[in-house]
């Protein structure tokens, strides 16, 4: 027995030790959540004063972080990434960074209030690990404990990584979609995607056996200019192309309405409130801002809307800004779901926040 | 508490070490104590259910073993037997969403089986309760098999209290629990995703990716439930109990009778013994057309133990009646093959590749939930293989290093088969034998999949 559990420890040492090692090989990887690496060396170099907004997908792909700066004059910085990070997990990440006079706006999505979501969903923690190993130090106990089971499994990509040095990846949702404030940027140009539905359409327009040839791309997405290349390149000609760009052209649609049906979770105001004593001790303010929504969910999902906001004016410690109606927004001004703005809509939304922060900044 | 569960590779050394440390008095007591508690992880009720078929199994048996009046002894196995029908039924059909035990159909059978042998006199009753409890309760084979004997655990859990903790037994166990995990969490388990996104949408996957899931099953079924008795039999070996293996490499039999002595071994044993031998015997006046009778009521009984569906059912039938047909042409086609002069390999490696092909597609019954749609993949793969050159994608969304990977898995089954390759790695220096193990961790760790609800669970749970 002594000899099998020597040898079993012995064995354990090396795999912990390879697995040490191996989870802590810098990647490069070009998964959207690997952006957290820039925002965290923009949070590093910024000096302050500075706008740090804090948030999920909202805030990155539906604010303007030139335009803020540019009308308040203050480095602005979009932390937000994916509300199945969880709240919790979003403050911790900033809590470091805080320095004096720092301004930080936090618009989380309604969903971090209801339900567990603020203590982040397991695969999206799990990819952050992945992505960026150091972020473990973010994680509360009960999230690595929650992460440990499958720690590895998405660990198996590093090797992908660094065999290949790079993977398919979606267009959108990558690492090069933001610009240098952190906010998305890529999903405001068009989309092309050739799939089973623009064949059907071209099929009396294109020779079918030419048109076999694109299959492959299927579920690739392209830029106009890498379209035209890619057919060109397949000795499409200009009308054909032209044909194929008009009927594949994406224009995303959200998806189905998202009721909220949990129930309001306490905590998350709780949790709010002790980040905003943790800056106040830090000399920064703190401000809550309502998250852009669209009019469909918020049709369906006002009594849950109109209570959290009751919740909130009567216990959160931080300051609101603007209401609830204000941050509401026509369905086509979304871009795949009910809190991804496009252009127009972020245009718009950006202007909301300036406007809302000025009566208070100054 | 899954065999595949973090929480299980805590609980198995944890069990092992304290056995290990007690005196052999108690030994026994503990493996009991250890076995209830890890089926109460199941459910809160699976324990009660147990013990009270331990109860009825000991009791009867005992009642049997003195009864003197044939006709009594007979009416008491019938009602131990019925008993345990009626907990089998109850457990798995009746008050499934109630009592979902476990593993229900393991130990009723073996009490079925306790009860029989005692009958026909081949055992004595045990007499001490507490061993025939660790019989039907033994954890490492309590969910999922395989269905032991009295004949082989009882004995060997009386000796217990002599075990002595050999390292080679030891390190046998671990190894072997290991070789499991890899076939489950490694092979399995990274082909259930696949298997599953594709069932959800038959209608609209192509007849070639439907033929490849066929043959794709084939192997995550085998590596599932063979895995699971790696690991079943590795953790019995750390406690110095050998289980009986319920897989002998099934794809390589040349027949479907030889298949059947070769997967869920355990099972096939005992339909045979118990349900197929008097069958048989019943109609041994009716030459041929008895013994056909018996293989299929015998193989339709196998179906309906896995479960009371039409699907099960027909999977039994469809076996029955493959066993019948090889039973009546195996001969005539072995004097085929003499007369012709074919050579013995040729005619091997034939009767493998039909054999497979036959049992892979006996998996549709169990793959998918209706019969309309088994005959639709069925249909949809006769059409591929008359097309076949027409096929324009195989794409699965499998890799190909993946694919390779499995293919090295089974030359390693047949080397293992032919040339027994485990006793060449063991005479291997240090060093390549703790890189072979250390490489198979590794990929456990880094390539399995495992984690989700989905995947930790083992196939045969639901029988």
């Amino acid at each position: 027995m002594k000899k099998l559990l020597l040898k079993s420890s012995l064995m354990i040492f090396f795999i912990t030790l390879s697995l040490t090692i191996l989870y802590f090989i810098p990647v490069n990887s070009p998964n959207y959540l690997a952006s957290t690496i820039e925002k965290h060396n923009l949070l590093r170099k910024t000096l302050p004063p500075r706008i740090i907004f804090i948030g999920g997908s909202n805030i990155a792909f539906g604010l303007d972080s030139e335009m803020i700066q540019k009308k308040l004059h203050y480095p602005v910085i979009n932390i937000g990434l994916y509300g199945h990070l969880g709240l919790k997990f979003m403050l911790n990440e900033v809590k470091p960074y805080i320095k004096a006079k720092d301004i930080l706006v936090i618009i989380p999505e309604y969903e971090q209030f209801f339900g567990s979501l603020c203590d982040g969903k397991r695969d999206t923690l799990m990819l952050m690990l992945d992505v960026n190993p150091p972020s473990i130090k973010y994680f509360t106990l009960n999230q690595i404990i929650r992460t440990i089971p499958t720690l590895f499994n998405y660990k198996r990509r590093t090797l992908v990584y660094l065999i290949k040095g790079s993977v398919p990846f979606d267009p959108i949702y990558c690492r090069n979609a933001f610009n240098k404030n952190g906010d998305v940027i890529i999903h405001l140009r068009d989309w092309y995607q050739i799939d089973d539905a623009v064949a059907k359409k071209l099929k009396n327009k294109i020779n079918p056996d030419k048109f076999k040839n694109i299959k492959e791309l299927k579920y690739i997405k392209f830029q106009k200019q890498e379209l035209t290349d890619t057919l060109e390149k397949l000795d499409f000609n200009r009308e054909e192309i032209d044909l194929i760009s008009s009927a594949s052209i994406i224009r995303q649609r959200m998806g189905l309405p998202n009721l909220i049906a949990e129930k309001l979770n306490t905590h998350t105001i709780f949790l709010l409130n002790k980040f905003k004593l943790y800056a106040r001790k830090r000399q920064a303010k703190v401000f809550f801002i309502y998250p852009n929504y669209s009019l469909r969910e918020y049709k369906i999902n006002k009594k849950q809307i109109i209570s959290l906001k009751k919740e909130l004016e009567e216990n959160l410690l931080i300051e609101i800004i603007g209401s609830p109606e204000n941050y509401v927004f026509p369905d086509n001004y979304f871009f795949d779901t009910n809190y991804h703005l496009m252009e127009e809509g972020r245009k718009i939304r950006t202007d909301k926040v300036i406007e809302d922060l000025k009566k208070v900044i100054n | 508490m899954s065999f595949n569960s973090l929480q299980y590779l805590v609980f198995l050394p944890l069990t092992v070490l304290i056995f290990h440390r007690l005196s052999n008095k108690y030994k026994p007591y503990f493996l009991l104590i250890v076995s209830y508690l890890f089926y109460l992880c199941t459910h809160i009720l699976s324990p009660f259910i147990l013990l009270f078929t331990t109860i009825g199994g000991y009791f009867f048996a005992i009642k049997i073993s003195e009864t003197i009046s044939e006709k009594d002894k007979k009416s008491l196995l019938f009602t131990g037997i019925l008993l345990n029908i009626i907990i089998l039924l109850s457990c798995r059909e009746i008050f499934k969403s109630l009592i979902p035990a476990i593993g229900v159909s393991f130990f009723t059978f073996q009490n079925i089986s306790y009860l029989i042998d005692c009958y026909l006199g081949i055992i004595q009753p045990e007499r001490n309760f507490l061993y025939y409890a660790l019989y039907l309760s033994f954890f490492p084979k309590l969910i999922q098999g395989p269905i032991e004997r009295a004949s082989n655990l009882i004995p060997q859990l009386k000796h217990m209290k002599n075990t002595i903790c050999e390292y080679e037994t030891l390190r046998g166990g671990v190894q072997l629990f290991f070789w499991g995990m890899f076939k489950k969490i490694f092979i399995a388990d990274n082909i259930a995703p696949v298997i599953t996104s594709i069932l959800n949408d038959i209608n609209g996957t192509s007849g070639p990716v439907l033929l490849i899931i066929t043959y794709l099953y084939a192997i995550q079924i085998y590596c599932d439930f063979s895995g699971y008795t790696d690991m079943s039999l590795g953790s019995a070996r750390l406690f110095g109990i050998n289980l009986t293996n319920n897989f002998n490499y099934p794809y390589f039999s040349p027949s479907t009778q030889d298949f059947w002595r070769r997967w869920h071994i355990t099972l096939s044993g005992w339909i045979l013994d118990y349900i197929f031998k008097p069958l048989s015997m019943k109609g041994r006046n009716y030459g041929n057309y008895g013994v056909i009778t018996a293989l299929i009521i015998t193989f339709v009984i196998c179906g309906i133990w896995h479960g009371l569906t039409l699907n099960y059912i027909c999977w039994g039938l469809y076996h029955g009646i493959l066993i019948s047909l090889s039973f009546l042409t195996y001969k005539k086609w072995e004097k085929f093959c003499k007369k012709y002069k074919i050579n013995q390999g040729i005619i091997y490696i034939i009767n493998v590749f039909i054999t497979f092909n036959l049992v892979c597609f006996s998996w549709l019954f169990f793959m998918t939930k209706t019969l309309s749609d088994v005959w639709l993949i069925l249909s949809k793969n006769i059409t591929t293989l008359l097309n076949f050159l027409a096929i324009h994608s195989f794409d699965t969304g499998i890799s190909t290093c993946f694919i390779i990977v499995i293919a090295i898995f089974f030359f390693i089954e047949v080397l293992q088969a032919k040339f027994n390759i485990k006793a060449y790695f063991e005479r291997q220096n240090v060093f390549i034998r703790w890189a072979g193990y250390y490489i198979m961790i590794m990929v456990i760790i880094l390539w399995g999949n495992y984690g989700s609800k989905e995947t930790l669970e083992f196939m045969y749970f639901r029988f």
